[in-house]
């Protein structure tokens, strides 16, 4: 196989992944400060936001900034038949001595992601657990705040604490790309925007398509992408692509899916772009709490949350 | 006792059903080997539907086979996978003990999911989890059914339109196909090939397993072609 598009146009990665992960200090569509700022003041949080518009990637970044601070435990809902129970995730945030001798948890910051299959019992249970101090902060994510089910108390402690997504503009989907691919002349500004056009203004779409244009456009042999690419990539998905290869058939169309699913976007607060230093931790220290963790997560208690990633630091 | 094929010279069974053997072989599927190449060169996630005994898990292996130098490629058969089995310690027993995985680097995995219509929507969600934090580098999913697969709303949204689909093959695809592994063209002809293919609801494994039958039939009879009488009395025993 040739090379790959995008080392033929000098990167030696993919500038287009959609993880999360590469790219932290690139939180677009929400104040990391402000979000910061209400965590170290210990209040709760709701973070709405349509999938691909960069949830996770902040709870990457929350991670990031807290990790030298706080244990902090990332919890996700999105799974079936399981009971959840913050005491033992909480025992598992604890450290090994604090949990020998008796000493209980306290300032964890608590991730929970897709928080839309919640119960009101499970969120009666982290509120039990905020209020005696275990729990410094709890962030909830969801891709939509109303598909929530949550008691009045937390309502209000979530008062003027429920984040939305911003939809991007399309300067600031060209400066999202920009970021990635520099001045690179393959990819042109005003391609851009057609594409976050064409993307329904989705970030992640947004990566995805011009992945997708892009490698098109190279894989071809031509230098810069055109309105002829974008046509035949996005244009209209049934198309064949100009190869001289085999077709392939791509199968189920998910975007009806995608597009109910899509948040309308309420553009409020103003927020800003900040560059967040990625901090590197060594995580010397960390073998003999994982082992702790995995202990944990090796019972065969059918009712332990068996999914719990535990995020310590130097103790 | 010596192999049918050992008598004609072969050392391992051309008509094996071993997806590991033979992936140079693989007809109709270019365009998939390509997107392969590419998706898990870019660190994306793909899904490739394929009706069973199309060849899914050989193009896994195919995978396997080309990356597993450089990187660690992981295969899980979700068939095979307890329901109630919590995918990452399989993920760490197979990426080794130099991985601890999930708590040191690299992170490089590649993981192969096949069959993964049997995932639980929980390991579904650890996957995912795995892949946004950098530890799984590239996923390649495998199903007969996308509609049966537990994919979570936003693990959907992550693969997009990365999704292909294994063609039906034709009569010179099935005739390439057998005709890669034996090289005798004349042991068994296009048209016998043709026979057998419709013989076999024009699915590759069976049409592979009944070429076997036949093959074996005729080495036993000690011809060095099959001829129709092969096929008419494997045909026969079928019934």
């Amino acid at each position: 196989m040739s090379k790959p598009w995008y080392r033929k146009v000098g990167f030696f990665d993919n500038p287009f992944s959609i993880k999360p992960s590469e790219y932290n200090e690139e939180v677009i569509a929400y104040d990391l400060d402000y979000i910061t700022r209400k965590i170290d003041n210990g209040q709760m949080m709701f973070i709405e936001g349509a999938y691909g518009t960069g949830k996770t990637t902040i709870l990457k970044s929350i991670i990031n900034n807290f990790r030298g601070k706080n244990k902090i435990i990332y919890y996700n809902f999105n799974r079936a038949h399981k009971k959840f129970d913050v005491k033992k995730l909480l025992a598992g945030a604890n450290s090994f001595i604090r949990n020998m001798i008796g000493m209980n948890p306290y300032n964890v910051i608590l991730l929970i992601d897709e928080a839309g299959f919640m119960k009101v019992s499970d969120a009666k249970s982290i509120l039990k657990h905020y209020r005696t101090g275990a729990i410094k902060s709890v962030i909830f994510v969801n891709h939509d705040y109303s598909a929530i089910r949550l008691p009045d108390e937390i309502e209000e402690l979530l008062e003027g604490n429920v984040i939305r997504t911003i939809r991007l503009s399309k300067d600031e989907a060209v400066e999202f790309i920009r970021k990635r691919i520099g001045d690179s002349q393959f990819l042109s500004n005003m391609s851009i925007r057609k594409i976050f056009e064409l993307s329904h203004y989705n970030p992640r779409k947004l990566l995805q398509n011009c992945e997708d244009v892009c490698r098109f456009a190279i894989e071809i042999g031509d230098n810069e992408v055109s309105d002829f690419h974008i046509s035949e990539v996005l244009g209209s998905s049934r198309k064949e692509k100009k190869r001289k290869k085999q077709k392939v058939q791509k199968a189920e169309n998910q975007v009806e899916e995608r597009k109910t699913e899509q948040a309308k976007t309420i553009p409020s607060q103003r927020r800003t772009n900040r560059k967040i230093k990625e901090e590197i931790v060594q995580d010397s220290t960390i073998t003999n709490i994982e082992k702790k963790a995995a202990t944990v997560d090796q019972s065969d208690n059918e009712d332990l949350p068996e999914y719990n990633v535990v995020f310590f630091d130097r103790d | 006792m010596v192999p049918w094929y050992e008598k004609l010279d072969y050392e391992e069974n051309p008509f094996t059903t071993n997806p590991k053997k033979f992936t140079e072989c693989l007809v109709n599927v270019d365009a998939i080997l390509e997107e392969i190449d590419y998706r898990i060169s870019s660190g994306n996630m793909l899904v490739i539907i394929g009706k069973d005994g199309f060849g899914k898990t050989s193009l896994l292996m195919y995978a396997a086979k080309k990356f597993g130098g450089r990187r660690r490629v992981v295969h899980v058969d979700c068939e095979l996978l307890d329901k109630n089995l919590n995918i990452t310690k399989v993920l760490q027993e197979k990426y080794g003990i130099i991985g601890r995985l999930f708590n040191k680097k690299p992170r490089n995995m590649i993981l192969l999911l096949d069959n993964v219509q049997n995932l639980s929507k929980q390991n579904n969600d650890r996957i995912k989890y795995y892949y946004d934090q950098g530890y799984i580098r590239s996923i390649i999913f495998t199903t007969d059914n996308l509609r049966n697969c537990k994919f979570s709303p936003s693990l959907k949204d992550r693969i997009g339109s990365r999704i292909v689909k294994i063609n039906d093959l034709d009569e010179d695809d099935a005739i390439n196909l057998i005709q890669c592994r034996v090289e005798d063209e004349e042991f068994l002809t296009g048209e016998q090939i043709t026979k057998l293919f419709s013989l076999s609801d024009k699915n590759p494994f069976k049409l592979l397993e009944i070429c076997e039958r036949v093959a074996e039939h005729a080495v036993k009879k000690s011809r060095g072609r099959v001829q129709q009488i092969d096929i008419d009395e494997v045909l026969g025993e079928k019934k």
